[in-house]
C-alpha cells in the first residue's frame, strides 16, 4: 500500500491485451520478427534494471479451462471466464517505485502499440508478503 | 474557526497537506491529519497567541495524528515502518528534480494523467487550496455526495496505484504541463469570481494561482502557453484593487477606477505576453491574455477596442468552443457592432441544448434584449437565468434588473460581471461627459445632418465633432435604435390570443388569472405562441385557449400522478406535466385552485 512505498516499492501486474481492431503483424513477416525482438529487448532491459519479477506469453484462449467450485463440486467450462473480444496474450510482473516507473516500462512493451496494457497494482508489497 | 486560525488555514493548508502527502503517500490520510491539526489549533490558539511558526506547529501535530491513524490500521502492511519514520521526523529521500516546492509536487500528483480529467481540478481545490467539498460541488454544478465520492475515489487511486508526489522528469514534463496549467487557471478563476460566498474576493486563491504559474514559468520558460497563463493571471489580477467596494461588493469593469489598477502587474503581464507571442505558437491562454491586455491598456471604458476583442474571442472559440467563450464573443460583438449582432449569437446558444443550461447565456441575452427595448422578452430571459441558480452576487444583480423591468423601482445594485448593456451604459456616460452633449442632443445632430447610412454618420461625427471612432460608432447605433418602433406590449399579446371565435373565452382566462395572481406578487406572465406562460422563479402553469370552446390549463406538478380531470399533459405540451380542461366558470373550483397553488409553491 501507499505508506512507506518509496523505500519498499510497489508491484504491478501488466496485462497485455490484444485488440481485435488492430492489425497485428502476421507470423513470419518481417514486422513479426521485429516485434519479437522488441519484446526480447524490452524484457532484457527490465531484467537488467532489476524491475522484472516475472513475465510470459500465454497460449490462446482456446486453450483455456475455467473452474468453479460449487457445493464442493468442481464445475469446468471449456474456454476463458468471459467471452471478450479483447484477449489477454501475456503478462509482466514488475517491481517499481511508483506508477510512473511502471508506466515507463509498460510503454516499451510492443503490446502497448498493437493493443493495450492494463496496469494493476498488487495488493501486497513484496517484502511484506 | 477564529479569523486568526482562518488566515493561517488559507495560507498553510496546501503546504501542510503536500508535506504530509509526500511523507505518507496517502492523500486522504494527509488531509485528515491536517484537518485534525487545524481543529486542535482552533482550541489552542483561541486562548493565547499564535506559535512563532504556525505552519511548523501544524505540520508537527498533523504528523502525530497521521502516526496514530497508521497505527490504528495495523492490518495494512508497512504501516509501522512509515509510522516510525514520521515520528523520527526523518524525511524519505527527496525525489530528484529541479523543483522542491511542496505544492508543485502535490499539483503534479493531482493532475496525473492516470486520473480522470474531470476530477483533477476538484482534487486540487480540495487538497491544495482547502476548499470544502460543498464549495467544489457548487463550482462543478454537481451534488455534494457525487463530488465527495469522486474525491475519495481519486485519493484511493493515488494511494493504491502509488501515483508519485513529484515533478516529472524533463522529457515527461511537456506532456504533463497542460493539465496543470488548466488546474492553475481554474484555481485562479475560483478565487476571482469568489464562489465561496457573497462579498468575498478570495485573494489567497488568486495569489496561490499566480505563485504556481510563476513556478511553472520558471520550470518551462520556453513554453508560450505557460507564459500566456502567467500573463493572463497578472493582467486580470491587476484589476483586483478596483474590483470591490469598501464593503466588499463587486464593481463592474467599465465602472472601475482605472487609477487603482496595479500598474506593475499590467507592465509585467504585457511584457510576459509579448515574450510568449514572440515564440509564434498561439494558444488559448495567450489569446485570453491578449484580451485582458486590451482592457488593461485602454485609458477608459469608452476607449476599449471591442472589435479587436471580438476578433480575439473568435480565435479563442476555435480553440475552446465553450458556452462562456461564445457568450463573451457575443458581448464583444454587441459592443463593437451593436446589440442586435450580439443577440443573434446568443439566440443560437439558447436554442442549443448543450449551451442553454448556462445562466450566463440567458443573462447576457436579457441584457441585450433590454437594451433593444424588448422588455417582455428580456424579463423572460432574466427569469431563465435566475432559474439556473447563478452565484449570489449575480443573482442580486439579475433580480434588481428584473424588478426594474417589472416597474418596481429599486435601487440598482452593481454587483455582477460586466454584460454588454453595462458596458454600453458606461460608454454612454463617458461619451456624454467627454463631448458635452446628451444622447438626445446627439440624435438631434444626426437628424439635422440628413445622413442615414451608419458609416456616413460615423464619419460626420468624427470629422465635424471630433468624436473618437468607438464613440461615433456607439452614438450612431443608439440613434438608429431610438428611431425604431416600440415593441408590442404584453397585454396586446394576450389580446391577440383571444380574437375571433376565441373571444368568448376571455372571461375564463381573466377569472383564472385573478385566482393565480392572488397567490403572491411574484407571479409573472410571458406571452408564448398560442398560450400565456405563467411563472414564479420558474414556469409553473399556462393558459391556452382552445378552438373547441374551452380553455386548457397546463400545470407543472412533479409529484402528483394524473387522475380524473387532472390529466397527464402527454402530447398537449411537453413543457408541462398535467392538463385541466376548463369549459365553464364552474371548472375553476377549489380543486383546480389547489393544483395551481401547489405548482406555484414548487416554482418558488
Amino acid at each position: 500500500m501507499g505508506a512507506g512505498r518509496r523505500e519498499t516499492s510497489m508491484r504491478y501486474l501488466l496485462l497485455l491485451v490484444g485488440e481485435p481492431d488492430m492489425d497485428d503483424p502476421v507470423p513470419g513477416s518481417p514486422e513479426f520478427m521485429q516485434m519479437l525482438s522488441d519484446y526480447q529487448a524490452a524484457t532484457q532491459a527490465m531484467a537488467t534494471a532489476g524491475v522484472l519479477v516475472d513475465s510470459g506469453p500465454l497460449q490462446p484462449p482456446t486453450a483455456a479451462t475455467t473452474i468453479r467450485v460449487r457445493d464442493g463440486e468442481p464445475l469446468l467450462t471449456d474456454g476463458p471466464f468471459a467471452e471478450l473480444k479483447e484477449q489477454i496474450g501475456g503478462y509482466y510482473v514488475l517491481d517499481c517505485a511508483d506508477l510512473d516507473g511502471a508506466l515507463r516500462w509498460a510503454a516499451t512493451i510492443p503490446a502497448a502499440r498493437f493493443g493495450c496494457i492494463e496496469i494493476r497494482p498488487l495488493m501486497m508489497p513484496p517484502d511484506q508478503g | 474557526m477564529s479569523s486568526q486560525v482562518e488566515t493561517v488555514f488559507r495560507r498553510e493548508w496546501g503546504r501542510a497537506v503536500a508535506v504530509l502527502a509526500r511523507l505518507t503517500g496517502d492523500l486522504g490520510l494527509a488531509e485528515d491529519a491536517v484537518a485534525d491539526a487545524f481543529a486542535m489549533a482552533v482550541d489552542r490558539w483561541a486562548a493565547g497567541p499564535l506559535p512563532s511558526d504556525p505552519a511548523g506547529w501544524l505540520i508537527a501535530v498533523a504528523k502525530n495524528h497521521a502516526v496514530d491513524q497508521i497505527r490504528h490500521e495495523s492490518r495494512r502492511p508497512g504501516k509501522e515502518e512509515a509510522a516510525a519514520r514520521l515520528i523520527s521526523g526523518r524525511d524519505p529521500p527527496r525525489p530528484s528534480g529541479l523543483i522542491v516546492d511542496e505544492r508543485l509536487r502535490l499539483i503534479f500528483a493531482c493532475c496525473h494523467p492516470a486520473l480522470d480529467p474531470g476530477v483533477r481540478v476538484a482534487l486540487t481545490l480540495r487538497t491544495l487550496c482547502g476548499l470544502s467539498t460543498a464549495q467544489i460541488a457548487r463550482a462543478f454544478l454537481v451534488g455534494e455526495t457525487t463530488m465527495a465520492q469522486r474525491l475519495v475515489r481519486a485519493k484511493r487511486k493515488i494511494r493504491d496505484a502509488a501515483i508519485p508526489f513529484r515533478v516529472p522528469a524533463g522529457h515527461e514534463l511537456p506532456g504533463r504541463t497542460g493539465a496543470v496549467l488548466r488546474v492553475v487557471y481554474l484555481v485562479f478563476t475560483e478565487g476571482h469570481r469568489a464562489s465561496a460566498g457573497p462579498g468575498v474576493i478570495t485573494d489567497e486563491l488568486c495569489d496561490e494561482a499566480i505563485r504556481l504559474a510563476r513556478l511553472l514559468a520558471g520550470l518551462r520558460p520556453g513554453d508560450p502557453e505557460v507564459l500566456g497563463l502567467l500573463a493572463l493571471l497578472l493582467l486580470t489580477d491587476a484589476r483586483r484593487p478596483a474590483r470591490a467596494t469598501a464593503d466588499g461588493r463587486l464593481v463592474l469593469l467599465p465602472d472601475q477606477d482605472r487609477g487603482r489598477w496595479d500598474g506593475a502587474k499590467i507592465g509585467e503581464g504585457t511584457q510576459i505576453l509579448d515574450r510568449a507571442m514572440s515564440l509564434r505558437r498561439p494558444g488559448p491562454y495567450q489569446l485570453q491574455a491578449a484580451i485582458a491586455a486590451c482592457h488593461a491598456t485602454a485609458t477608459d471604458a469608452g476607449d476599449t477596442d471591442w472589435a479587436q476583442i471580438a476578433a480575439l474571442y473568435a480565435a479563442l472559440a476555435s480553440h475552446e468552443p465553450t458556452p462562456v467563450v461564445h457568450a463573451n464573443r457575443a458581448v464583444a460583438v454587441a459592443m463593437a457592432e451593436g446589440p442586435a449582432a450580439g443577440l443573434a449569437i446568443l439566440d443560437e446558444l439558447c436554442a442549443d441544448s448543450r449551451t442553454s443550461g448556462w445562466h450566463l447565456v440567458h443573462a447576457c441575452r436579457a441584457g441585450l434584449l433590454r437594451t433593444l427595448g424588448r422588455t417582455a422578452e428580456a424579463g423572460d430571459a432574466y427569469r431563465a437565468a435566475l432559474a439556473l441558480d447563478p452565484p449570489p452576487a449575480e443573482r442580486d444583480f439579475l433580480c434588481s434588473r428584473l424588478s426594474e423591468i417589472s416597474q418596481c423601482p429599486r435601487q440598482l445594485e452593481r454587483t455582477t460581471m460586466p454584460t454588454a448593456e453595462e458596458g454600453i451604459e458606461a460608454q454612454v456616460r463617458n461619451i456624454e461627459a467627454r463631448y458635452g452633449k446628451t444622447m438626445p442632443e446627439w440624435f438631434a445632430v444626426i437628424a439635422a445632418s440628413g445622413l442615414s447610412k451608419h458609416t456616413e454618420v460615423v464619419a460626420m461625427l468624427k470629422a465635424e465633432h471630433g468624436l473618437a471612432h468607438g464613440a461615433a460608432h456607439r452614438v450612431s447605433l443608439l440613434s438608429r435604435q431610438a428611431a425604431a418602433p416600440a415593441p408590442v406590449s404584453a397585454d396586446a399579446a394576450v389580446d391577440a390570443l383571444y380574437t375571433g371565435k376565441k373571444a368568448s373565452l376571455r372571461p375564463l382566462h381573466d377569472r383564472l388569472m385573478t385566482v393565480i395572481e392572488a397567490f403572491g406578487p411574484d407571479v409573472t406572465t410571458v406571452p408564448k405562441k398560442g398560450y400565456l406562460s405563467i411563472r414564479r422563479k420558474k414556469q409553473f402553469a399556462m393558459i391556452q385557449p382552445s378552438a373547441a370552446g374551452r380553455v386548457d390549463v397546463g400545470l407543472i406538478l412533479r409529484d402528483i400522478p394524473p387522475a380524473g380531470r387532472l390529466e397527464a399533459a402527454g402530447s398537449f405540451n411537453a413543457l408541462f406535466t398535467h392538463r385541466v380542461r376548463v369549459a365553464s366558470a364552474d371548472d375553476i373550483d377549489t380543486a383546480l385552485t389547489d393544483w395551481l397553488h401547489t405548482a406555484y409553491v414548487s416554482a418558488g
